[in-house]
Order: C-alpha cells, then sequence, then structure tokens
C-alpha cells in the first residue's frame, strides 16, 4: 500500500532536494534551478528531518519485507478472518432464529390442512378415476353389446344359410335314398324268389335223380348263338353224345309238358295286346338276361300261357282301347 | 298316379320307352278291370254316356279327370289307392313271368330236357310265329 503522508520522487534518489527555506510562496523566484510543482507543495510546514526519516523506513519497510511487517500482514488477516467469521456466525444465529420460529409456527399450521388437502386431492382423484372407469365401462359394455348383437346376427345368418344348404342337400339326398331303396327292395324280392325257386328246383331235382340216371346220362351243355330268329328255329338244337336218346325223365312230368302245349295250341287264338305285352317282356328279358331275342320270346309264351286269364267281354275291351287312346294320345 | 307307376317301371325296366309301353299295356288290364267293376254297379246305359264323355274329352286331362270319376263311383274316397293296388299287383305278376321265363332259359342251358323241349315245342307254335313276326 503506498504512503498518504507527503510526496516522494523516487526517479532520483541519490540528488539531494532544495526545500525552500520560507514559509510562503514567492512567485518571483526563479524555478528553473530547482523546479518544484507547486500543487506538490504541503500545505503544512514540517520539520525536514522527521519526515525524511520515516520516509526512510518506509521505503526500506516496503521494499524490503522484514519480519515484522510479515507478523504484521498475518495479523491484519487474522483479524479479518476472524471479523468475518464472527459477522457470520452472528448472522447464521440470527437467521437461525428467525426460521426456528418461522418454520415451527408454520409447519404445525400448515401440516393439517396440506394433509387435509393431499387426501381430499387423492379422493378427488379416486372419485375422478372411477367415474371416469365407470363411464369408460359403460362405454365398452355398450360398444361390446352392439358388437355382440352384430356378431350373433351375423352368425344367424351364417348358420341359417348352412341350414338351408343342409336341408335341400338332405332333400336331394333322401331322394336317392329312396330310389336307392327302392331298387334294393326289388333287388331284394327278386333274390329272395330266386333263392325260393333255387331250392324247390333242388328238391325236384333230389326226388326225381336216380343214381343210375347220373351215372348214365352225360350231358353237354349247348352254346347258343346269336342267331336271326328265323334261323334260330331251324338251326338250334341240342346236342347229345353218340349213341345216346333224349332221356325221359319222368312219365308224369313227360305228360304235364304235352298237356302244357296243348293248351299252349289251344289258346293260340289270341290278341294284339297278348303279343305286345310277350314281345315286350322278351326285349326285357334279353335286355337283363343277355340271352337271344327268339329263347326269350319262347320263355315267355311258356310262362304266360301257364296262367288261366279272365275273359272280358267285347264291350268292356272296346272301352277300355279307347280310354288308352285318348289318356296316352294313341294314334 | 301314372307317373308313380312308370317310376316303379323304370326301376325294373331302366328304359323309358319299354317303360311307357308297359304303363299303357298294363293300364288296359288295369282299365278292363275298372269298367268290368262298373259294369257291375251300373247300367249299360250309364256305360254308354261314360264312353261318349271319355270320346268326346277336350285334353288328356279330361279324358283323366273322367277315369278318375269312374273310379270313384266304384271304389269310393279310396279310388286312387285301389287302382294304385291293381297297377302293384300286375308289375309283380310281370316280375315273377319274367323271373320264371328267366329260369327256364337257364335250365335249358343247363341240359334240363323238358326245358329244352318246351322251349323248342313253343317255338313251331303259331303264336311264337305272330310274336316274332311283329
Amino acid at each position: 500500500m503506498p504512503p498518504t503522508e507527503g510526496y516522494q520522487d523516487n526517479s532520483s534518489p541519490s540528488t539531494p532536494i532544495d526545500l525552500p527555506t520560507g514559509g510562503y510562496f514567492d512567485p518571483t523566484i526563479s524555478t528553473t534551478e530547482n523546479p518544484v510543482e507547486p500543487f506538490k507543495q504541503p500545505l503544512k510546514q514540517q520539520s525536514p528531518l522527521p519526515e525524511a526519516q520515516e520516509a526512510v523506513e518506509k521505503g526500506q519497510s516496503e521494499n524490503q519485507p522484514t519480519f515484522i511487517n510479515e507478523i504484521r500482514k498475518l495479523r491484519e488477516e487474522n483479524e479479518k478472518k476472524e471479523r468475518r467469521e464472527q459477522l457470520h456466525q452472528e448472522a447464521v444465529d440470527i437467521n437461525e432464529k428467525r426460521n426456528e420460529g418461522f418454520l415451527n409456527k408454520d409447519i404445525q399450521s400448515l401440516k393439517p390442512h396440506t394433509t387435509q388437502n393431499y387426501q381430499d386431492f387423492i379422493k378427488d382423484q379416486e372419485t375422478i378415476s372411477k367415474a371416469g372407469k365407470e363411464q369408460e365401462n359403460d362405454r365398452l359394455k355398450q360398444w361390446n353389446k352392439s358388437e355382440l348383437e352384430k356378431q350373433d346376427r351375423q352368425k344367424e345368418e351364417i348358420i341359417s344359410k348352412q341350414i338351408e344348404e343342409l336341408k335341400t342337400k338332405l332333400k336331394n339326398q333322401s331322394e336317392v335314398i329312396n330310389k336307392q331303396s327302392d331298387n334294393l327292395n326289388s333287388m331284394i324280392n327278386k333274390i329272395e324268389e330266386l333263392e325260393q325257386r333255387l331250392e324247390s328246383i333242388e328238391n325236384e331235382k333230389r326226388e326225381s335223380n336216380t343214381p343210375s340216371q347220373e351215372n348214365n346220362i352225360q350231358k353237354q351243355v349247348p352254346i347258343i348263338k346269336n342267331l336271326p330268329d328265323n334261323q334260330y328255329s331251324k338251326e338250334w338244337k341240342y346236342e347229345y353224345p353218340q349213341g345216346q336218346n333224349p332221356p325221359i325223365e319222368n312219365e308224369q312230368e313227360q305228360s304235364n309238358t304235352n298237356t302244357q302245349v296243348q293248351e299252349q295250341e289251344k289258346s293260340e287264338t289270341t290278341n294284339e295286346r297278348e303279343q305286345q305285352l310277350i314281345s315286350l317282356l322278351a326285349k326285357m328279358l334279353e335286355q337283363q338276361a343277355k340271352i337271344e331275342i327268339s329263347l326269350a320270346n319262347s320263355a315267355i309264351i311258356v310262362t304266360l300261357k301257364q296262367k288261366p286269364k279272365e275273359e272280358i267281354p267285347d264291350k268292356i275291351k272296346d272301352l277300355t282301347d279307347l280310354s288308352i287312346q285318348v289318356i296316352f294320345e294313341k294314334e | 298316379m301314372y307317373d308313380k307307376v312308370k317310376e316303379k317301371l323304370l326301376l325294373i325296366v331302366k328304359d323309358e320307352n319299354i317303360a311307357q309301353e308297359l304303363l299303357e299295356l298294363l293300364t288296359q288290364d288295369v282299365y278292363d278291370k275298372l269298367f268290368l267293376d262298373l259294369s257291375k254297379v251300373v247300367t249299360e246305359v250309364e256305360i254308354k254316356q261314360y264312353e261318349n264323355r271319355i270320346k268326346e274329352a277336350k285334353s288328356i286331362e279330361h279324358a283323366k279327370t273322367i277315369i278318375d270319376e269312374i273310379a270313384y263311383t266304384i271304389y269310393g274316397t279310396n279310388a286312387e289307392n285301389e287302382l294304385l293296388k291293381e297297377y302293384a299287383r300286375l308289375i309283380s305278376e310281370l316280375e315273377n313271368d319274367l323271373n320264371n321265363a328267366f329260369n327256364l332259359i337257364q335250365k335249358a342251358k343247363q341240359g334240363d330236357t323238358q326245358a329244352q323241349q318246351l322251349l323248342q315245342d313253343t317255338k313251331q307254335s303259331n303264336l311264337y310265329q305272330q310274336v316274332s313276326q311283329n
């Protein structure tokens, strides 16, 4: 820190300072020899010796740090530090005292109010969230209900369509099944009849055949060829082994055969209706059994001629023919 | 009714034309019986009236209606069933006849002399000649 007392030009310390002797300032005196600025002149006249000595001491002490200066500085710093700490402590104490009263008072007064608010806040939140949830639930329920109803309607439509399809399928299938069952029934009936016939034939054979006949007669099964009807009657012939005549199996059966042929001859004056029936049945037999039409014709004739038929008066026959002509549009 | 009978015949015959011919032939027999029964319950004059009505029928359906009326006169409300029964009986007879004929042929093929003789004799009959010519 620079000295505040007096001014010292340190530029030329070796040059002696020519101080004025008088007690006042004479402007007439030339200052060219020892120029001194007037404003640097001390207002109070002091003895030049102690000032100079002090200046020397000061100059020495500032320019050259000594132990005393060090002590002095440390002391000053310690004083300042202590002062600051003291002031700080005083401020802290004041603050503590002030804050302590304030906090005690406010916390006690604010605590219940804050808790209540918080509880109210929580309650409000719960109420809001509950109401919101209920509203959302209602909305979802409504949506679910409508959506479920929509889905139910769609399902019902699909199911009704499927039911209709199944009904039509079932109907078609039932028709087919009915037809097939009719076919099956007719086939079963035929089979049953054939079985009965087979049994009766076997029984007849057992009764009629004797061991001697079985041993003596060796039959040769004829091969029936596809021949036109006119040729067929002439050329079809059963072939027996050489040296054998057609066997006479049973005299009674032979006589029956003869009577049947006689009956046929008697009733040969047949009408067109019967001829049509014979030829039609022969066609059916030909188709179903894969046999010649001539053979079928003759077999059908034999079969039909074995049955007695009710006599129908001509008047009734005429009425029938007329009705058939009208209903079936026959020309 | 006729359609039902034709369906049954088709199941046996498997041929539309043959079924139709067969239906007509069977209907002849059914009508024979129908008119025969009619003659037992009405007079000849009434039969003649029916005949005239059938002759003058305006359509097939009209003619069928007259036949139905005759059947109703004879059999009452059960008329259609009676006619169907008659058809069923005739169809059953036909099936039996066909089976009998088939069995006869089988017998002949297997060497039954009686069957062979029977068939051979039949082929020499007048009826066979008439049928075969047709």
